[in-house]
């Protein structure tokens, strides 16, 4: 059997104890409406992960997501009023893989820092949802549409079971085709990269482009749970999706990461968010909360490093004792 | 003159850039052109300007700052809730006290956790943001009872706006600092090659630091004229503020990979995007297009910016 190594699953026994604790705890957490509203919870976050945790293996970032998923809740509300629900799927996919492109065509044929450019475009695209509609928000109100966001099969809630299957997909790329060794080796060393024969500006713009596609199937199910697509929506959505990809062990520098633990780390951050509000904590204070989680997060990525500087050392001592 | 218009290229063009829009602003609505609006613009110059001076030392060393909008906030609220109590210098002086404070928050978490300057900027954005919603409890503190306060944003000296004075200084010091000082040269040096900078003994996290403390104290002096502007100390100012000083010095022609500043690049930037903004609220377009065009102007200096480095790194590849 193969060895599991415990130090790069740290979220999960974290997740596992939390549980735990919020069982014996609270009365509330342990109702099974609760946890399926945590697991409903976690999709939305989660998904825009799956794709960030791509990007962040690959040493860059994408700040431009919840932009992104104003927009396209945009585009959706309105094909659907206007057209059709299948129409309207298919017409997000293709706008949020066609932002995504955005992204990366910038990011990758004219060198241009990932986090700089998604800046810019995290006011553009958002600039682009208030103009398309004048601010002013669309009522969706298909019911198969909404089945989306707050349908269940069996008892697990059906956004989360999108999360699982677009999760296992990505797991896949990731892990067993040469896309996805490639998306590792150019967090690892991109100068490598490209003196072995990667074209790695092909495979930066295809990463940009799975994470715009992420960021559709985000908005679908954000905008099923809200009912309507308001540009206002996911302002801090960048930031959410960020701190769940470092909560899941993905290194910051890039070339490694987890999809698997970026799915445990979606339903963590889902758990402590919920249970802020189960503890009527003020949203002042949530807002600091989230600050400290990731900063928490980070400290994990810091610490991680120094025990393997630390073991390296000692192994270098005692291999020169010898 | 041929040499001085080849050196100054991006400069030159840039001006250019701006009398024609003014121009053409000025033609589609002639009240541009007036006294009281120049003035204007040179006032919305001052608030990014500043910042945008901080920014480029920040830039030079090879990190920016994302918090520098919460920055703004937090000193917003600090200064009105000392001012009223306690009267303006020592708000001043909390004030300058904070920031270094934040400044160093920043280069700490920067150079000893070994976060990238976005991601360790990006958690203190959202904790300052915090920490000034918490101290103002939600609501905005009015400042009527300080009239003194009004100097900043709207009082002159021999006819000059102040805020105008102010940035001529921040100005005159940081050319001063930068292109004369042996901090300057070290500051350089670092964004352009740590490693090297290291070896030949420089204390590159000192700098680091250093960089992210001038960034927030000219941030507290824009977040001045912001709060003598509005007259409240408001925790949800400078929301936008962090892509209009980065606009401001990438424009400039900063280099975004470090190394490589250009101070008047950033001051010329800062009146061409205060004559945009001007031009299209005077012309009554909504903010919303606004933000549109400033993100597009940051995209087009960036690809500008990606352009030129490349050809950098080509002529260096031919000539070595």
């Amino acid at each position: 059997m193969k060895k599991i190594n415990w130090g790069k699953h740290v979220v999960v026994v974290i997740l596992v104890g939390f549980w735990l604790v919020m069982f014996v705890m609270n009365k509330n957490f342990r109702l099974g409406d609760n946890l399926a509203s945590i697991l409903r919870e976690a999709a939305t976050a989660g998904i825009a992960a799956l794709g960030m945790t791509l990007i962040i293996i690959m040493g860059d970032f994408d700040l431009s997501i919840g932009s992104m998923v104003a927009l396209l809740g945009i585009i959706m509300a309105g094909v659907m009023n206007t057209v059709g629900l299948i129409p309207s799927l298919i017409v997000v996919c293709v706008a949020g893989m066609v932002c995504g492109l955005v992204n990366g065509v910038i990011i990758a044929y004219f060198k241009v820092p990932a986090f700089i450019t998604t800046l810019g475009t995290y006011y553009s695209f958002r600039a682009i949802a208030y103009i398309l509609n004048n601010a002013n928000t669309i009522m969706c109100t298909n019911p198969t549409f909404l089945k989306i966001g707050n349908g269940n099969i069996g008892v697990i809630p059906i956004p989360f079971v999108i999360l699982l299957v677009l999760g296992i997909v990505l797991a896949m790329v990731l892990n067993r085709t040469v896309y996805g060794r490639n998306v590792r080796a150019l967090g690892n060393s991109e100068k490598a990269c490209r003196i072995s024969g990667i074209n790695t500006k092909r495979v930066k713009m295809l990463a940009f482009l799975l994470m715009g596609f992420c960021a559709a199937v985000s908005t679908m199910i954000i905008t099923a749970r809200q009912a309507c697509a308001s540009p206002d929506v996911a302002i801090n959505f960048h930031f959410e999706a960020i701190t769940v990809v470092v909560l899941g062990g993905t290194k910051l520098i890039g070339g490694e990461g987890s999809i698997f633990n970026t799915i445990i780390a979606a339903v963590l951050y889902a758990s402590v968010s919920n249970c802020l509000n189960l503890y009527h904590v003020d949203a002042k204070w949530q807002r600091i909360c989230m600050g400290l989680i990731l900063l928490v997060a980070f400290s994990f990525d810091f610490i991680q490093r120094l025990v393997v500087t630390v073991r390296e050392n000692s192994q270098k001592k005692t291999v020169q004792k010898v | 003159m041929k040499k001085f218009i080849l050196k100054h290229s991006d400069n030159l063009s840039l001006g250019a850039v701006i009398i024609m829009l003014f121009i053409g602003f000025s033609i589609m609505q002639p009240n541009m052109m007036t006294a009281f609006n120049i003035k204007n613009i040179l006032v919305q110059v001052s608030l990014t300007a500043i910042a945008a001076a901080g920014m480029t030392f920040a830039y030079t060393a090879g990190v920016f700052d994302m918090s520098i909008g919460s920055i703004l906030a937090l000193v917003s609220v600090v200064v009105a809730k000392t001012a009223t109590t306690y009267g303006f210098f020592i708000a001043l002086a909390a004030a300058v006290v904070i920031a270094v404070m934040v400044g160093v928050v920043n280069g700490l978490i920067v150079t000893k956790l070994g976060i990238q300057a976005f991601a360790a900027t990006l958690v203190t954005m959202i904790l300052i943001r915090g920490i000034a919603v918490l101290i103002a409890n939600g609501a905005d503190i009015p400042l009527y009872s300080m009239e003194g306060i009004k100097f900043i944003s709207s009082g002159t000296i021999a006819g000059i706006p102040f805020p105008i004075i102010l940035t001529v200084l921040v100005y005159i010091f940081s050319y001063i600092l930068y292109y004369t000082t042996v901090f300057g040269m070290k500051l350089r040096s670092v964004g352009s090659n740590a490693d090297a900078s290291k070896i030949s003994g420089i204390k590159t996290n000192r700098m680091v630091i250093a960089a992210f403390v001038l960034t927030a104290v000219t941030a507290v002096l824009s977040s001045l004229i912001k709060t003598a502007q509005v007259m409240f100390g408001k925790s949800t100012i400078g929301e936008d503020f962090a892509l209009d000083v980065m606009t401001t010095v990438i424009l400039g022609g900063t280099l975004v990979t470090g190394g490589k500043g250009n101070l008047t690049g950033t001051l010329i930037a800062s009146i061409l995007i205060a004559v945009i903004k001007n031009g299209l609220n005077i012309n009554n377009v909504n903010s919303y297009y606004q933000q549109l065009i400033i993100g597009i102007i940051l995209i087009f200096a960036l690809i500008v910016n990606g352009i030129k480095t490349m050809k950098n790194e080509r002529q260096i590849r031919r000539e070595g």
